[in-house]
């Protein structure tokens, strides 16, 4: 059954997908975009977008880590490491070769076709709520069942401020 | 507390780690007790994983913290073999060190985390957990390939492998999230339930996530078709780096990926004929790549290749019933064995900033240093298959393995590439044996690795001469 | 869902309302205020205590034109004033003026204004870098890295506050509080955990505010002896407006904020004074602690850039940190 456009549902829907756009539009702006720290501002739109999507799939706490990790420290830090970048730098392109041409062009285009397909193929159920997503229930799992998990990632944290220290530590020579 | 005994030797290495960061702020600290450290750790975590003793042989899934680890021989034997490459890189580190300077105490906390990321890796029963040990082995990884900022090659290396393997890790997460889609869960042991009632095949979902998952896999051990990266970064890795990433995270990605594919016979069933051909071009490709080599190091890593193609096999021919797995652990063992002699070798032999690397640099090597010849040779002998060494039987139980599960092609073709591969084996002995020294292979530093050398070249026999396993 | 989601937009206009009048009054209530404070009349001519002058300011700025200097990444150079908006606008759709009063009550309302609130710093490096000016530059990387620093003791203190009432529902948060001055989360004497430190959290929150809306005494960002005029030194006509609208809508969710979490949100300060609307009760507390913002700013000297970040990294975050073991321990222990 197809809302209205001007019902209430018709309107979410409409929202949701400017939702999709946008992540996209972001998407393709990170990717496409010769300056660097436009390449981060469509990052951030993506970034946006994708918690919006969140917001979308009933877990709110996700999308705002989403927004608070992704836009507020992930892309800060990106665009302070660029910030020093020459804001006229020329467009510098590699040589152009198959894989940017036809072939990048033809794998994209299996993989969105792949996708689509296994969406539209499967069966999908009406999963029942796993929990109510709320805060506490989140902090509670992840303590208890991914307690394991959750004492991985700080290692995983360690490696990376050390690597970044021993990396920083001393510049290249020649 | 049971659960805690099984990780001890992990909290071993990752306590050791953080402990090594600590001394790290002693002044007076010298490198080479560092190393001498970082080898005691890795000896005592060895120590520690052959006494926890995991009750007889379990099945898969004989989980631990709420199902997310598991524990079995297999795993025990696994991570036996990681932390004995971690302690002999450790080993090749200290000896090449004192011709390269660019060591800290960093460089030896982070080779225990990637340690501590392989164990886990090893253990992993549940996606995320997954997800989260291969990160924490690969950043860790990452970091020890670009250690040496000084020299661009070693940049080239990192950026190739980060930026790959950053994709690999994508495709990982989207595998995951897929499977989670269709099966309900992230746990083996639940995905394993779920697939027993319902067909593989009909949930498009569940065939899509395992696909982008093996390919994942199938990345991070260097297999055909994505195996382009892996000579570039051996060869621009420092050498105990390239030693252990040979070695270490081999071990971990196929013990993890036998994990995977025991799952559900179905699913291994759709995947065993795709691995046939993974197998079967991994392979040669391998070997075209070996044979077109010059540099001892780039010849290696082809080389690993070749063996990635013949642990395929070994998975091909899994059987989903009574999983032991010992085929795959102790082809890995023959292989870290000789991998890692080869590179203590090359440690010393090396010189200063691995100025020794080209097969003509070690013309006639046999006469002046006659013992490491002999035992750069047992090394080749056992890579290349020839009996009485472990490489041989490894090879063998492999093709035996294969000619069980019916896979007569495949047996056949894992005979005709170990014949290829003596080419480029045998190469560098007749290079060190019936070639005239053209220098005197100085050696500077008093160092370990000569030790380590012999005690590889005996346990090459030595696993050769004791399949328990099986 | 569907009925929340136009709740949010219709929120989102009046939120909009809401920023530019407050904008505009706080204004006139800054220069009245520092007239006073240095002895001079301030704005006086046009209307009664010189109440017309921000609308006349506005019609000012929109009549100017937008100047756009040359080699400055456009795109980005006309987007950064949008998006310093953004973040203040959709912090008011969570927020709670009373009990009634509350345009979507979300269960992580706490953590979505901190989220909103941590992308706008994104904002301040946009318009710093698509200036091409050097002073602007700098205050920019001068205001995030100020912004990076001041917002880890106020999650910090925020996190203290969610262990006390167990939720980040800014509505639960403010119901516990009541019903009189003695249950404020400021107050440590009948809150659950009897932390005495509470005033001093508090304080902390309150300082961290001041500091994350770039005010005086922490307006390094724009510290005019040295850089001239701050991250938004370019920007002429509504440009320059947006900017002064999304500062002062900043200050208004700061407020906000701080009175929702300590000054118990709606609730009166005693309980027969309860005839009054709650909403009263809430927007004198949050007016009050405005002009407590502009007293300050026009009393106290800026401080220098190091000693602000020292201020933060070395002493606010320990002293919250602290303030958090001891809140979780006490918790446990009563």
């Amino acid at each position: 059954m197809n809302p209205s456009l001007f019902s209430a549902d018709g309107l979410v829907g409409l929202i949701f997908l400017l939702t999709i756009a946008i992540t996209i539009a972001g998407g393709i702006i990170a990717c496409n975009s010769e300056r660097l720290v436009r390449a981060v501002a469509g990052l951030m739109i993506c970034f946006i977008g994708v918690g919006a999507l969140y917001y979308f799939l009933n877990s709110p706490f996700v999308a705002m880590m989403q927004v608070l990790i992704y836009v507020g420290a992930v892309a800060v830090t990106i665009s302070f490491a660029i910030m020093l970048a020459d804001p006229e730098q020329s467009s510098q392109h590699g040589p152009i070769n198959a894989l940017s041409g036809p072939f990048g062009f033809i794998t994209a285009a299996l993989l969105t076709v792949g996708l689509a397909l296994i969406a539209l193929k499967t069966m999908w159920g009406d999963e029942p709520k796993v929990n109510d997503g709320s805060v506490k229930i989140i902090g509670t799992q992840l303590l208890t069942d991914y307690s394991m998990v959750f004492e991985l990632v700080s290692i995983v944290l360690l490696i990376s401020i050390i690597g970044a220290l021993v990396i920083a530590r001393e510049g290249r020579k020649s | 507390m049971l659960d805690f005994i099984i990780i001890l030797p992990l909290l071993v290495v990752g306590a050791g780690a953080i402990a090594l960061m600590l001394l790290a702020s002693m002044e007076n600290l010298s490198e080479g007790s560092t190393a001498l450290v970082s080898i005691g750790i890795f000896a005592f975590a060895f120590a520690v994983q052959l006494m926890v003793s995991v009750s007889g042989n379990v099945a898969p899934y004989e989980t631990a913290f709420s199902g997310m680890l598991t524990a079995s021989t297999f795993t025990k034997v696994a991570g036996l073999i990681i932390l004995a490459c971690g302690l002999f890189s450790c080993m090749i580190a200290q000896t090449y060190f004192t011709q390269n300077k660019f060591s800290s105490p960093e460089f030896y906390s982070l080779m225990m985390f990637a340690a501590s990321g392989m164990l886990l890796l090893t253990m992993a029963a549940e996606l995320i957990t997954l997800f989260i040990s291969l990160e924490i082995m690969s950043l860790a990884i990452y970091v020890l390939v670009g250690y040496d900022r000084s020299r661009i090659k070693r940049s080239e290396a990192v950026l190739k492998y980060l930026m790959l393997g950053a994709f690999a890790g994508a495709f990982f997460t989207m595998g995951a999230a897929l499977i989670y889609g269709g099966a309900g869960s992230t746990r083996f042991a639940l995905i394993s339930k779920y697939l027993a009632t319902n067909s593989f095949l009909e949930s498009p979902v569940l065939v899509a996530g395992t696909l982008l998952v093996i390919v994942a896999f199938l990345f991070k051990v260097a297999a055909f078709p994505f195996h382009a990266w892996v000579v570039d970064v051996y060869d621009g890795a420092p050498l105990p780096v390239t030693g252990f990433m040979a070695t270490g995270v081999k071990t971990a990605i196929f013990a993890v990926f036998a994990n995977f594919i025991v799952l559900d016979n179905g699913m291994k069933g759709v995947w065993v004929d795709y691995l046939f051909y993974v197998a079967v071009f991994t392979m040669f490709a391998g070997n075209l790549i070996a044979i077109g080599q010059n540099n001892l190091k780039r010849m290696l890593a082809a080389s690993g290749i070749v063996h990635s193609g013949y642990l395929i096999i070994a998975l091909v021919a899994v059987g989903t019933e009574n999983f032991t797995g010992g085929v795959i652990i102790f082809y890995l063992a023959a292989y870290a064995a000789a991998t890692l002699g080869v590179f203590t070798a090359l440690a010393y032999l090396g010189g200063t900033d691995e100025r020794r690397d080209s097969f003509d640099d070690f013309k006639g090597l046999a006469k002046v240093r006659p013992y490491t010849a002999a035992a750069i040779t047992i090394f080749m002998l056992s890579m290349a298959g020839i009996p009485p060494t472990a490489g041989f039987m490894g090879k063998f139980y492999i093709i035996t393995d294969a000619i069980r599960a019916d896979q007569m092609l495949l047996a056949v073709l894992g005979i005709v590439s170990s014949i290829l591969s003596m080419w480029y084996y045998l190469r560098l002995v007749i290079m060190m044996y019936f070639k005239e020294p053209e220098e005197s292979f100085e050696v500077s530093g008093v160092s370990l690795a000569p030790v380590g050398t012999m005690i590889l070249a005996v346990s090459v026999f030595a696993i050769g001469f004791y399949p328990v396993f099986l | 869902m569907s009925l929340t989601l136009l709740n949010v937009i219709f929120a989102v206009v009046v939120a909009i309302a809401f920023a530019a009048l407050n904008a505009a009054y706080l204004v006139w209530a800054e220069r009245r205020g520092a007239g006073r404070i240095q002895r001079r009349p301030g704005p006086n001519i046009n209307g009664p205590f010189g109440l017309f002058q921000p609308p006349l300011d506005g019609l000012k700025l929109m009549a100017k034109q937008l100047t756009i200097p040359g080699g400055a990444d456009k795109i980005l150079f006309v987007a950064a004033p949008v998006l310093s908006m953004f973040p203040a606008i959709m912090s008011f759709v969570t927020i709670p003026f009373s009990e009634m009063i509350v345009a979507h009550n979300m269960n992580v309302g706490l953590l979505m204004i901190f989220a909103f609130a941590s992308s706008g710093s994104m904002a301040l490096l946009f318009a710093g870098w698509s200036s091409r000016n050097k002073y602007a530059m700098m205050s920019a990387v001068r205001s995030v890295s100020q912004a990076v620093a001041y917002e880890i003791p106020m999650l910090i203190t925020a996190i203290t506050i969610v262990l006390m009432t167990g939720t980040m529902d800014l509505m639960e948060i403010v119901r516990q509080q009541g019903p009189s001055i003695l249950h404020w989360n400021i107050f440590p004497l009948l809150t659950n955990s009897h932390n005495l430190l509470m005033p001093f959290s508090f304080l902390i929150f309150f300082t961290c505010t001041l500091a994350e809306t770039n005010r005086a005494p922490f307006d390094l960002g724009e510290a005019e002896s040295e850089l001239v005029a701050g991250f938004h030194i370019e920007y002429g006509s509504m440009g320059f407006g947006l900017f002064f609208m999304a500062e002062y809508a900043n200050i208004v969710i700061g407020s906000c904020l701080t009175t929702i979490l300590f000054l118990g949100g709606w609730h009166p300060p005693l309980p027969f004074l309860g005839f009054i609307p709650g909403v009263v009760w809430f927007l004198l507390k949050i007016y009050i602690l405005i002009a407590t913002f502009i007293w300050i700013r026009w009393t106290f000297p800026r401080t220098t850039i190091y000693g602000l970040l020292n201020l933060s990294w070395k002493i606010l975050i320990p002293i919250s940190l602290f303030n958090l073991l001891l809140t979780a321990g006490l918790l446990k222990v009563f």
